[in-house]
């Protein structure tokens, strides 16, 4: 598999557990029912499904995203749903969107400004605020914590501090352009009413196929190529709880216990 | 489709239709004058990618 392939299965492996914490994100935005909006790094479309049912059938969701790839994807499952009415895609660049001023209600962007690595944050920001009209919203959505090793706190700490653990939350960049000081994008890009919002998921044993397969996929996602960084006894600790096909996999535990967080950042656009 | 506008000047978008269905155009592509490109449709998605 290719690195999109293996992303996209990812995306859609860890998707039941993900998708209560998105929809209670969406939720807590009241997107007027008929509205506009733009769901900026769309990936494979599962979120503006949720959106294209929040704004309801006289509502319309535009996905953009820079993989053609998952955007092919996208089609594909929003014409399974019986949506594609409802939601197109574009292929683009969030800091460069190709759409005018003032277009959309909101825009919403999930794992994506703030979040990747390759997207300086305060421009994309801006280019969303660019893009709402007067008065409408403009939403930040991501990953931002997680306790999945329950009873090893240090070897799960030790994991979180190698460089490939940190790297999905952009170590080495200014701790101005971190996920977490989004609210001084907010401000700078000169959204009004900003506030901060903090999406609680959580999976206990007996853990279903599907929830199980999701957390084996985070483990994955959260703690890419992490044993080389280890020492020989964290290395040791490592593969016995976290490789699936150990005897002692945490996840197979009778008491396991799991809760992770998303944090959202919205405000207005000045109107 | 009629919101897109040139991703570098914010330009209208003139567009071409080389082949579409019932619901919408499958492929083709939306020229920006002023700069003088050619964003191409396909698979029914524009792409609206900056050349670089």
């Amino acid at each position: 598999m290719n690195d999109t392939n293996s992303y996209m299965q990812s995306m859609l492996v860890s998707s039941p557990l993900t998708e209560p914490s998105v929809r209670s994100a969406i939720k807590a935005l009241q997107l007027t029912p008929g509205s506009q909006g733009l769901d900026a790094g769309c990936g494979i479309g599962f979120q503006a499904l949720l959106l294209a049912e929040a704004v309801g059938p006289v509502g319309h969701v535009t996905g953009l995203d820079i993989s053609s790839e998952f955007l092919r994807y996208a089609e594909e499952v929003v014409n399974e749903a019986g949506l594609s009415g409802h939601i197109s895609f574009q292929e683009g660049d969030v800091s460069r969107l190709p759409f005018g001023d003032d277009t959309f209600d909101w825009a919403w962007s999930s794992s994506c400004v703030g979040y990747s690595a390759s997207l300086e944050p305060f421009s994309a920001l801006k280019e969303l605020a660019r893009v709402v009209k007067p008065g409408g919203s403009v939403a930040v959505f991501a990953w931002s914590s997680e306790k999945l090793l329950p009873g090893y706190p240090v070897l799960e700490a030790h994991l979180n501090a190698t460089a490939s653990g940190i790297a999905p939350f952009l170590a080495g960049r200014s701790p101005e352009a971190h996920f977490l000081r989004a609210l001084g994008w907010f401000r700078d890009a000169g959204l009004e009413e900003s506030a901060a919002r903090t999406f609680v998921g959580d999976a206990y044993a007996p853990l279903t196929n599907d929830i199980r397969n999701a957390l084996v996929a985070l483990f994955e996602m959260r703690w890419p190529g992490v044993e080389s960084e280890l020492t020989q006894e964290d290395r040791a600790e490592y593969q016995r709880l976290c490789w699936p096909e150990s005897p002692e996999f945490i996840l197979d535990h009778p008491d396991y216990y799991a809760f992770f967080t998303y944090s959202m950042f919205h405000g207005n656009v000045t109107g | 489709m009629d919101i897109l506008v040139c991703p570098v000047c914010k330009g209208e978008l003139e567009l071409t239709v080389e082949e579409e269905n019932e619901k919408e155009i499958v492929t083709g592509s939306l020229y920006c004058a002023k700069c003088d490109v050619r964003y191409p449709i396909e698979e029914t998605i524009p792409n609206l990618l900056p050349p670089e």
